[in-house]
């Protein structure tokens, strides 16, 4: 145990200790607690082996949780798999934010963009029986996870998982209202490497599109920004929550290696300003929410003081910030909006 | 109505006794079957009580077992009579009051008095057997019936005394709760640690042994195997109840593995068993409570993965602080951290309540105080004492298992308390204590 405590932190491998004791008493099936009453337990060879495996593994820096293949948000014990986001102990308020909002409605249908490895549907279906909710997160492993726990924890009845990129259209949108002129200009050379980057990926099949006409070519004016059309389920949500990829480009170097080479970086990259998805959820929730209901996002700090400024130059969109809410570290980390008339 | 009063706690007494009956028989049966099966007998109690008396006289041929004298404990002994007269003077006289202080106060002592007036009666009925028995004109049949009789009566009296002194020790209303448990080791370094995973053990043993549920919420090591820390929350029927006497200081005599020069060496374990309250009984308002995480630096959010998911929680007008690093999940460990809390504030708040109606005399073992030696685990005489009540077993390995042997030392440290309670009553000039409700 102290031997490989040591080898970890001589690899620099943050949470050494932390680490080794995860490591070993999954091997052994055991769980923390009961490994440290049994400090003198010998491993078999082949737990041995088990174990240095999984060690080399920490020490190439792959996050713990991919190693041991499952971590616990809130009371769920997850799978995880790379390279489908790991769920950060901040969204679990996410969830509290979300039970708080459906308190008093009955039988909800909530819509979650960016599920990731479902950690917040799966939740909310967990704490509130007559939720109904849909998933949507735009890579395939996302989804196949988020089946795979759904099936884990016997929720799959009342979730849908739908295969699916929200997108803003900034070619598009750029050629809507007027009022945007300089400050749109400065974002699209940044943005346009983005959507390159994306368009690869197939657009969803849009047979049947009840949210918004087919993608629009540019030269199209619609009050109702347009929008990468997903054939969800319902025309109307009781409530939208996201977990967007919101971290700023400039940010997004600096990460620690566990992130920047095992994690999804599509979960991560919210462009320059962080605010590329966010902006294309607040689109997509204006079409989406009934008056009065509302959208919950995960954001980075800087948002909640950059998104009113944004929102001031889309007057066709009724989504107002109704309520910032700190994280338990103290930081600015959640918005609800409201969609009002 | 009194009757209805009545039967849980008889139930409840039954209950204990038949617990013990189970153990020295080496019954098989599970507890719960037992406990309907007497539901369904409440008010056969008498040869039951019996039965266990009989059983317990046996039981104490193996062990030192000394205890405060019987005697003190029964109808005829002046103090009680004094007691008894005075609460029944009162309750008539509160009978007449009849204002709302008044029929608290009655409705409290209703139990007991409808007893004691069973108990007048049944005296009564013995005087005219008596006379009747020991009347020389009467024919020889008439005197056996009386003899009989008599002697019926008798057995009923004794099953009402009991009862009676039952009623009198009101229960106490958080008898029925789960616990907070937690062993930290106290003065002796590393052996003092490696004990008090011993000791640790030894009450997960018992949870098991119980039927209870018990969930480790911490477990602080050190680098030799022992324990600095640990706490866990137990939860099942009548945790409280069983356990409330545990807490307290445990000191072991032994010769340490650490030590070489193999000279015997004290140290001590601190035990402590918290009540864990409702949500409703303790409310702790968010804005009092600072949060503190290992996430606390940083970005946080997306830019971190982090797996410590350690919570400390710091409770500002109180100043106590609880922590929890068991789960991987913080959503989890900081609940967890919240019951702790939950439970150490209801403590602080019963300590309040309890020596505002207590007088704790010289009470040995109802004090409950958590700086007090209570046990000692000596080693080289293979032997446990319980300072309070002075009783000795031997045979440490078993003990420490948790089953059995702690079982029984237990229940005759309870046992032994509820004598305590009725003689505090008894020599009192006070009113009747009435619990916290």
């Amino acid at each position: 145990m102290e031997n490989w405590t040591g080898q970890l932190e001589n690899g620099q491998v943050p949470e050494a200790t932390l680490a080794a004791q995860y490591i070993i008493s999954h091997t052994l099936g055991l769980s923390r607690a009961e490994l440290k009453r049994n400090m003198n337990t010998v491993l078999s060879r082949q737990q041995l082996s088990e174990v240095e495996r999984r060690m080399t593994c920490r020490l190439e820096r792959m996050p713990l949780q991919y190693i041991i293949g499952e971590w616990t948000f809130r009371n769920l014990t997850l799978n995880l798999q790379p390279p489908v986001f790991i769920p950060r102990p901040e969204t679990e308020q996410l969830v509290d934010l979300a039970l708080e909002c459906l308190a008093e409605v009955e039988r909800p249908r909530v819509l979650e963009i960016c599920c990731g490895s479902g950690a917040v549907c799966l939740s909310l279906l967990h704490a509130k029986h007559d939720v109904e909710c849909v998933a949507v997160d735009q890579s395939q492993h996302a989804i196949r996870l988020t089946k795979e726990n759904a099936r884990k924890l016997n929720l799959q009845h009342r979730l849908t998982v739908l295969e699916g990129k929200v997108k803003l259209n900034t070619g598009v949108t750029d050629t809507i209202p007027p009022p945007y002129t300089n400050t749109r200009d400065t974002t699209i050379p940044l943005d346009t490497p983005r959507r390159d980057t994306t368009t690869p990926t197939p657009p969803p099949p849009s047979t049947t599109t009840p949210i918004t006409t087919p993608t629009p070519t540019p030269t199209i004016t619609t009050p109702t920004p347009p929008i990468t059309p997903i054939p969800l389920p319902h025309t109307t949500y009781d409530l939208v929550l996201a977990n967007p990829p919101y971290v700023l480009r400039k940010d997004l170097m600096n990460l620690q290696p566990e992130i920047m080479m095992y994690e999804d970086l599509r979960a991560l990259d919210g462009g320059k300003d962080g605010l590329d998805v966010i902006k294309a959820i607040l689109h997509l929730s204006h079409t989406l929410l009934l008056q009065g209901s509302h959208l919950i996002l995960e954001v980075d700090p800087c948002h909640p003081y950059l998104i009113p400024t944004w929102l001031q130059k889309q007057p066709q969109l009724k989504m107002k910030m109704t309520k910032v809410y700190v994280d338990f570290s103290g930081k600015e980390r959640f918005i609800k909006f409201t969609k009002c008339s | 109505m009194s009757r209805l009063y009545l039967a849980p706690r008889i139930m409840k007494h039954l209950t204990r006794d038949w617990m013990r009956l189970f153990h020295l028989h080496h019954n098989t049966q599970s507890l719960g079957r037992c406990r309907r099966s007497l539901h369904t007998q409440a008010r056969k109690s008498a040869n039951k009580q019996q039965s266990w008396r009989t059983a317990h006289v046996t039981d104490q041929r193996t062990r030192h077992y000394s205890t405060s004298s019987e005697d003190l404990l029964s109808l005829d002994n002046p103090s009680v009579q004094k007691y008894l007269n005075s609460l029944k003077a009162k309750y008539e006289s509160a009978l007449e009051m009849g204002d709302a202080t008044s029929m608290k106060f009655v409705s409290t002592v209703r139990p007991v008095m409808d007893i004691v007036e069973e108990v007048e009666a049944i005296q009564g009925d013995m005087q005219e057997l008596r006379t009747l028995a020991e009347e020389g004109n009467s024919d020889k049949e008439m005197k056996d019936l009386a003899q009989k009789d008599l002697h019926d009566v008798q057995e009923t009296l004794t099953v009402l005394k009991d009862q009676l002194f039952e009623v009198l020790v009101p229960e106490e209303p958080i008898d029925n709760t789960n616990v907070v448990l937690e062993v930290s080791a106290g003065v002796g370094g590393q052996e003092a640690m490696l004990f008090s995973q011993e000791v640790f053990n030894m009450y997960q043993g018992f949870a098991e042994y119980m039927g209870w549920t018990s969930d480790i919420t911490d477990y602080e090591t050190t680098d030799l195997g022992g324990l600095r820390h640990g706490s866990a929350v137990i939860s099942g029927d009548s945790v409280y109840q069983a356990l409330k006497y545990e807490g307290g200081i445990h000191r072991v005599q032994r010769v340490p593995k650490t030590e070489k020069a193999g000279r015997i060496h004290t140290s001590t374990v601190s035990v402590t068993v918290l009540p864990q309250p409702s949500e409703i009984e303790v409310q702790i308002l968010d804005k009092d409570l600072k949060i503190d995480t290992k996430r606390a630096s940083g970005a946080g959010g997306q830019h971190v993965n982090t797996t410590d998911s350690a919570v400390r929680i710091t409770h500002l007008p109180s100043g106590l602080v609880v922590e929890c690093q068991e789960e991987r999940s913080q959503h989890h460990n900081r609940n967890t951290c919240l019951k702790k809390l939950r439970a150490q504030l209801y403590q602080q708040q019963l300590d309040h309540i309890t020596s505002s109606y207590t007088s704790n005399r010289k009470l040995q073992v109802g004090t409950r105080a958590r700086s007090e030696k209570i046990r000692t685990y000596n080693y080289p005489q293979d032997r446990v004492t319980d300072h309070r009540i002075g009783l000795s077993v031997h045979n440490l390995p078993s003990f420490l298992s948790g089953t059995e042997l702690l079982h029984s030392f237990i229940y005759q440290v309870l046992e032994e308390a509820q004598k305590e309670k009725l003689q505090e009553l008894f020599s009192s000039r006070g009113e009747m204590k009435t619990p916290p409700k």
